[in-house]
């Protein structure tokens, strides 16, 4: 990128952290979709949508605008670089099939989920399995295969760090044993859970179970697949379940 | 019970895979959309992973009624349900079922306590 350019990077980076000038941000997010859109088709064609990639890019995108520091003196080309390849690989470890998946069950899986996505618009509405099915041109029980697989697409391992800035192993925040604890209280799923979660999961659990959002209107808040907002959802359940309760041991979880 | 399915398995985490393709069976048979039938799922498997069901055997039962799908689940602690609290803080098997479905309640039917979970269906179908 040549100096003219960067100097207008600076002088939109300026107006945006000093005078909180959000359209000076907006104009840098737009400016570098382009590099957010390379960077993800590098990362696609490994078994997830190009289009969720590119919105996982726009998010690294946007924290390299968002936290730009002047004084380590880079330019905000090399700082997003970075940032959006540590956003593309963090997701890329943390979201990964946990057995053997035939290859024709991922591809069908793709498939059902940007079908989904084109009939929701096309309809106006959640699709059924059978509308699903005519549009893929398989069996309804197929289309029910191919959802399942995509729910076996695990997206963090309990070993991650709770939050994306945090160092701490999400079981390490479990709570003493408080011995009169009250039978309603023990057993109320996901009480204490929440603080196990990112800011992303958390905000995802506050749409659909606080605001009362669906998932194909979380999907567009978030700019994500309905299938995605559905693993997430299970993720972060599942991961709550975990604080609680302790993670399932070997062979005895179902996915 | 009238057009339906029931399924027996031990309770906890260990079947949820199980439990979720019958309801998901069941909502391709219904011709439900893809996100009631991914409620319906989520519910059974929230309400099976929780301890209310945990290490003893459950069944889950699924119903169809005039315009909407009943899911039975039992034996059921009802103790697992909070009382409103009104607290921000936690999520509640109550507030995330109640996220999920149109109605539920705890019945109790031969002696044992039973989660009735219920769905309303825009446009219901036939077994088929």
């Amino acid at each position: 990128m040549s100096a003219q350019p960067e100097r207008a990077d600076r002088e939109l980076l300026r107006a945006y952290h000093e005078r909180g000038d959000l359209a000076a941000r907006d104009q840098l997010i737009e400016d570098y979709l382009p590099l957010a859109r390379s960077l993800a088709r590098r990362y696609s064609g490994r078994g997830e949508l190009y289009d969720d990639l590119v919105q996982i890019a726009t998010v690294g995108l946007i924290k390299a605008v968002d936290r730009f520091d002047f004084e380590r003196g880079a330019e905000l080309t090399t700082y997003a670089v970075a940032t959006i390849v540590g956003e593309l690989k963090r997701h890329f470890r943390d979201a990964v099939w946990p057995v053997h998946v035939p290859r024709r069950l991922k591809e069908l899986n793709r498939t059902v989920s940007r079908l989904l996505e084109e009939l929701t618009a096309t309809l106006g509405r959640s699709p059924t399995v059978s509308e699903l099915a005519a549009a893929a041109g398989i069996d309804q029980e197929e289309v029910i295969d191919a959802l399942e697989t995509g729910r076996a697409f695990r997206l963090r391992s309990l070993s991650a760090p709770a939050a994306e800035d945090s160092e701490a192993h999400p079981l390490d925040s479990l709570g003493e044993e408080e011995p009169g604890f009250e039978v309603s209280e023990e057993r109320t799923i996901l009480s204490a859970g929440l603080r196990a979660l990112d800011e992303r999961e958390r905000r995802i659990i506050h749409l659909r179970f606080y605001q009362g959002l669906t998932q194909s209107q979380i999907a567009v808040e978030l700019g994500i697949s309905q299938m995605h907002v559905s693993r997430l959802i299970r993720a972060a359940l599942e991961k709550m379940r975990d604080e609680i309760e302790g993670p399932v041991s070997p062979g005895e979880g179902a996915e | 019970m009238g057009e339906g399915l029931s399924l027996t398995m031990d309770g906890g985490r260990r079947y949820l895979a199980v439990a979720r393709l019958l309801v998901g069976g069941l909502a391709a048979r219904l011709d439900l959309p893809y996100e009631q039938m991914d409620d319906l799922q989520l519910a059974a498997e929230a309400v099976l992973a929780a301890e209310a069901t945990e290490g003893r055997e459950v069944s889950l039962e699924l119903e169809l009624r005039e315009d909407a799908v009943e899911m039975r689940i039992g034996p059921f602690d009802a103790r697992v349900f909070k009382e409103a609290t009104g607290e921000e803080e936690g999520l509640s098997l109550d507030r995330l079922l109640a996220a999920l479905v149109d109605e539920l309640h705890v019945r109790r039917r031969d002696g044992i306590d039973w989660l009735v979970l219920e769905k309303r269906v825009p446009h219901p179908g036939r077994m088929r």
